[in-house]
């Protein structure tokens, strides 16, 4: 027998209906949260570019200065015994650990956090009358200090 | 009949379905907007964390004011004419005590170690292993005072090594004059751009804008003659070689005055440290220095 699709409404039941709006709702929350997760993702990223850039800046000031001070003090004749600068790094950042590695050859600051390629940030540092000694210091390490080193005219991180 | 009813009940159930959808919407609108700000918020908020450093700033103030003092030290020990170590020293203490209690205010402790005064060599900075060749003054116009003294002659070096002053310009040497040890007496060799202009010997004390050797022989130097045109420059070669005094003053070309004239050299330590930084460097000073 014929029906008219109109009047039809057996497919219109009670569980049908809730199994469609259920579902629906489920993708529709799945959708954003997942899209909301990446969205904290990249923004925990750029707070991490953010503070590394921060940080990689502060700490080349830091070389600036101590190279400055050596070659006034060389200009003017004065002998430095000791400059030591206590460097505060907080141990993670947007909650994770990170390192930071100084490369003489290219007179560079390189930050990167969990091994992770796309946090990488380089903050370069000029030094004219001192050499900075490579080296790389972890995050949980804690507790830095720069010294120079008048014997070797060489600025030690460790 | 039934028909009826049922189309009433649909259509007032559409209108609670678009009042619940709207509420539904508005309330994602709330979370979306809620975890939007709060990432904005936390990014702006933790990316201010630079400290700014002034150190630099404390530390070329404390080598100044440090200079300053001995010089004013110096000038007071001597308001008797001779040199009185105990005002010296005293005028010294009062400083430091001053500027400790000054750099405490900052955030420095600072102290300085006190050092005696000691013969000054013709270096850079009067020490026996400063720079041996360095100038004096540059763009000098007139030099109204040239005296250089050397108390003890053994402290001179001989022919080999003999300690030269030089007056330069853009074309190249003006005058010189070349000091050395010669059996106990100060054989001094003055020369032009060409040759040699005169040789004289000295017990200790040369006055080249005087013409005078040893306070009362008169002697030609030509400085004068020679440096005549003004905008040159006055230059120590081998200043490692001698021990003794000097004073040179004059103007220079901009019409400033200049004086530079050293006695003796000290040579304290100074120590500053701050919650993040410390610093020991040695500071030799002219005695009476520059400015007098």
């Amino acid at each position: 027998m014929l029906r008219k699709l109109h009047d039809d409404e057996n497919a219109v039941s009670i569980s049908i209906g809730f199994i469609l709006t259920f579902s629906i709702t489920v993708l529709i929350m799945v959708t954003v949260l997942s899209s909301f997760y990446s969205l904290m993702d990249r923004s925990e990223q750029t707070v991490m570019h953010d503070e590394f850039e921060i940080h990689g800046n502060d700490i080349a000031v830091r070389i600036a200065t101590i190279d400055t001070m050596v070659g006034t003090t060389a200009n003017s004749g004065s002998d430095i015994d000791e400059i030591r600068y206590e460097l505060s790094l907080p141990m993670k950042i947007a909650g994770k650990p990170y390192s930071v590695e100084f490369i003489n050859s290219t007179k560079d600051i390189v930050f990167i956090s969990d091994e992770r390629e796309n946090t990488r940030v380089k903050v370069p540092y000029y030094t004219e009358n001192t050499r900075v000694i490579s080296t790389t210091l972890q995050s949980t390490q804690g507790g830095y200090t720069m010294t120079y080193e008048p014997e070797t005219n060489t600025i030690t991180i460790a | 009949m039934n028909t009826l009813k049922r189309d009433e009940k649909i259509r007032s159930d559409n209108n609670a379905q678009l009042l619940l959808v709207a509420g539904f919407a508005v309330g994602v609108g709330i979370v979306v907007l809620t975890i939007m700000l709060n990432n904005v918020i936390y990014a702006s908020n933790i990316a201010s964390e630079a400290s700014i450093d002034t150190s630099r700033y404390d530390i070329a103030n404390a080598v100044q004011i440090t200079t300053k003092s001995y010089e004013d030290a110096y000038r007071y020990a001597m308001k008797s004419g001779s040199f009185n170590n105990t005002s010296f020293e005293q005028y010294l203490r009062s400083y430091a005590e001053l500027a400790s209690e000054n750099f405490a205010i900052s955030g420095f402790t600072f102290n300085f170690e006190n050092n005696s005064l000691q013969e000054a060599y013709f270096t850079q900075n009067g020490l026996a292993d400063g720079t041996d060749d360095w100038t004096i003054a540059s763009n000098v116009n007139t030099t109204d005072m040239f005296v250089l003294e050397i108390p003890d002659v053994s402290k001179l070096g001989n022919n080999s090594e003999s300690l030269k002053i030089t007056v330069t310009n853009s074309t190249g040497l003006l005058w010189s004059v070349e000091l050395y040890n010669s059996s106990g007496n100060i054989n001094i060799t003055v020369s032009d751009h060409s040759s040699v202009i005169g040789t004289y010997t000295a017990s200790s004390h040369v006055n080249i804008t005087g013409d005078m050797i040893d306070f009362s022989t008169p002697e030609s130097f030509y400085f004068n003659d020679r440096t005549d045109g003004g905008d040159y420059s006055i230059n120590i070669i081998n200043g490692s070689s001698a021990v003794g005094y000097c004073a040179f003053s004059g103007e220079l070309t901009m019409n400033d005055p200049f004086t530079f004239a050293r006695y003796w050299i000290v040579n304290p330590t100074i120590r500053m440290s701050s919650s993040e930084m410390t610093i020991v460097r040695n500071l030799p000073i002219s005695l009476p220095g520059r400015d007098i």
